[in-house]
């Protein structure tokens, strides 16, 4: 190739690549840019931005309950959802990996629920959920509840409610993936474990589950991640009720940017909200290396 | 170059069509936000026809928002500077929009127009000012009285109530109309929703608010509305009204009313609408019981707005538009179309709403009560106050934490947003 024609691919390749790079810069570099300067500001949009330092950070993580709260209920989904919501996928993907007869329409339906809308399947949960007309609560009634949980309405049960309505609507998407996980483990490994007469559970507990290690640990970290953005739900289904206890940090953010057009504030919130998905993933990562095993 | 006689026939075709469309082109289009529809037949379709018969130069655009994102869209519309030329606005807004700079005073161009709000019932003329200027005109208003089931109260044997009657009149009313099989309640002599608009009027009645006199921060825990408050959860805590969650079944109090499980409902003109609509109910109204025999009656007005954003491109002609909604003319097409009760007196005791045919017999109540009526109140930080309000209330009227408890606790958490 001649110099000549070496350049023209190299500007024909940054021309192709230019409104993707511009896009980036614009929709991604500059507002993350822009977000980082407007936490330190006080601005609602219309007046100027007003510098205030620091005070946004420091007020949010010493003098703001709201917050506070806001962060232990991301934290409480996060033990509810993460454990459990793993355990349920790597349960189902278990039963949709045995080849029995009807998996392929199993595998279907477990998995429609993460491609349908969170609006709509928000509403439908809704309805699900009515304390005095719901399934569910028709349904524990009928085995002898005499007074089931008024689950949205109630600060103790919201919580739980939400997490189980988040496990159903994921659990397909990850068990897609565990299923992909469990088909890379080599078959000549359980047929030498029978030989040598291991029961299903020690072929489980020993073959099984180190194996899928690495395919657990993306697991764990995705739903880390995705809990901590977490927002339709409470959203659609409580409103962050009821007295707050569904508000998340993400919910906290909107409430604050777009209901009350706190836009220095939010993007504070934010950048914490960022730090902290990004500190937990950092440690998840440094101790991988004592549970994940990738030969 | 030659042009072909083709072309010179289209290029000529072209330029006479040009000219004789300039005047459908020339119109000036006025984008009105809303979050109703306007489809045919619609109260906002009403507006269009009869505005645009009258200004053929203005062609009415509508655009309509989803309502629960309506605030959100429209504010950020006008903070990138694309606003719409005129936006529906509900009254709460006006405290929240109007210290943003989001809306323009309507003063230079009422003055330029020769518009009077003289003719508007006095807390009208109230109700569109605002830190000095007046910022919208008004779409309607509506004032609350108290919806009553009348054969829920024939079945109890309980006289209907009367103008006049008190607090403790409405309790014992209430008390006596709930019916029940068993354990379960089938029929609650009253309903009200948690939110503000579900019991404000009742602060009104006890010379409260929501707000302290100064505005200088919650007034939620100052002793008269301790009282209503406690008034309230009393009624909840006694079975009289039904708790929020059994509210929400019904979609809302509202609701609890329409499917006839509630003898009583405080409500407002919209609301009394659906019942209007309602065969099977048989209902009135009558206005809001005093606190007691001492007390002056009242109640709350709100009033729905349309106002002109800042940065709108046709002000002008928008304007022209809001004083077309607020004349004689919009006001009796607002009564018409039941939008809610038309701010002129004039159209509001006439044909268009107090003589108007079917359900209530009293709707004139709606009016009488005027005089009495305060304003909802309006500030800055209404929004997050509000939405700190439910968050400290709801375990309250859930009868997990005392009045004086959840008050406070308010006053605590909203003290950083009046600073």
């Amino acid at each position: 190739m001649t110099g000549v024609s070496k350049r023209k691919n190299t500007i024909d390749a940054w021309l192709f690549l230019l409104p993707n790079f511009i896009g980036f810069l614009v929709f991604t570099v500059f507002a993350i840019g822009f977000s980082l300067w407007i936490s330190m500001h006080r601005w609602d949009l219309f007046s100027s931005p007003t510098f205030t330092g620091l005070s946004n950070f420091v007020r949010l993580l010493t003098n703001d309950r709201d917050f506070k709260r806001a962060l232990l209920n991301t934290l409480y989904f996060a033990v509810g959802i993460v454990p459990l919501g793993t355990a349920t996928s790597l349960c189902l993907a278990l039963l949709a990996n045995r080849g029995l007869k009807g998996m392929t329409f199993f595998r279907t339906v477990m998995y429609l629920p993460s491609v349908s809308s969170t609006i709509a399947v928000g509403i439908v949960w809704i309805w699900l959920l009515d304390p005095q007309f719901g399934v569910v609560n028709y349904a524990l009634r009928s085995i002898g509840l005499a007074s089931p949980p008024n689950w949205l309405g109630s600060v103790l049960w919201a919580k739980p409610a939400l997490i189980l309505m988040h496990i159903w609507q994921y659990a397909g998407y990850y068990m897609i993936i565990f299923l992909a996980g469990l088909q890379g483990v080599p078959e000549q490994l359980y047929e030498a474990a029978v030989l040598d007469g291991a029961s299903s559970w020690q072929k489980f507990w020993r073959i099984t589950l180190p194996l899928l290690s690495p395919t657990t640990f993306f697991v764990i970290v995705m739903k880390m991640i995705g809990v901590f953005n977490i927002f339709e739900q409470p959203f659609i289904m409580t409103g962050g009720g009821p007295s707050g206890s569904t508000e998340t940090i993400v919910y906290y953010i909107y409430s604050n940017a777009f209901e009350w057009f706190n836009m220095g504030y939010a993007s504070a919130v934010a950048w914490v909200l960022f730090i902290l998905v990004f500190g937990v993933t950092l440690i998840q990562f440094k101790y991988q290396g004592r549970w994940v095993n990738y030969e | 170059m030659r042009l072909g006689r083709l072309t010179k026939g289209i290029i000529v075709l072209a330029l006479m069509l040009s000219v004789l469309a300039a005047p459908v082109f020339a119109a000036t289009k006025l984008q009105v936000a809303s979050w109703w529809s306007f489809e045919g037949g619609s109260s906002l379709d009403a507006f269009k026809q009869a505005f645009e018969a009258k200004h053929p130069d203005i062609v009415i655009e509508y655009v309509q928002i989803p309502s629960s994102e309506y605030y959100t869209k429209v504010l950020t519309m006008i903070a990138g500077g694309t606003p719409p030329d005129v936006a529906m606005l509900g009254m709460d807004k006006l405290g929240t929009w109007v210290p943003r700079g989001a809306l323009q005073d309507l003063t230079p161009y009422m003055e330029e127009a020769g518009f009077d709000l003289d003719v508007f019932f006095p807390a009208v003329q109230a109700a569109v000012q605002h830190d000095g200027g007046i910022y919208a005109m008004p779409r309607d208003a509506t004032t609350s009285v108290v919806a009553y089931n009348k054969a829920l109260f024939d079945q109890a044997g309980v006289p209907y109530p009367e103008a006049g009657w008190t607090k403790d009149d409405f309790l014992n009313t209430a008390r006596a109309l709930v019916q029940k099989e068993g354990n379960q309640t089938t029929v609650f002599g009253y309903a009200f929703d948690t939110f503000s608009d579900g019991f404000i009027d009742w602060l009104y009645v006890n010379n409260a608010s929501v707000i302290n006199p100064d505005g200088t921060g919650s007034g939620l825990h100052l002793p008269n509305a301790v009282e209503v408050l406690e008034f309230l959860q009393g009624m909840v805590k006694e079975g009289i009204a039904p708790a929020p969650a059994l509210t929400q079944t019904f979609s809302n109090a509202s609701g609890a009313f329409n499917s006839q499980r509630a003898a009583m409902y405080v409500t407002t003109v919209g609301w009394a609408n659906s019942f209007t609509n309602n065969a099977d109910l048989d209902w009135d109204v009558v206005p809001l019981p005093t606190w007691d025999e001492d007390s002056d009656p009242a109640t709350r007005l709100w009033v729905n707005y349309w106002a002109l954003p800042k940065g709108a491109k046709h002000s002008k002609e928008a304007f022209q538009f809001l004083a077309f909604l607020a004349s004689e003319e919009g006001q009796r097409i607002v009564g018409e179309t039941k939008m809610g009760i038309p701010g002129i007196p004039e159209v509001a005791y006439g044909p268009a709403f107090a003589q108007s045919p079917g359900a209530p017999e009293h709707k004139t109540y709606f009016l009488e009560v005027m005089d009495g009526a305060k304003p909802f109140p309006l500030f800055p930080q209404s929004d997050q106050f509000y939405a700190t309000m439910t968050r400290e209330f709801d375990s309250m009227w859930a009868g997990e934490r005392t009045v004086e408890d959840a008050v406070k606790a308010l006053d605590d958490a909203s003290k950083s947003l009046f600073q």
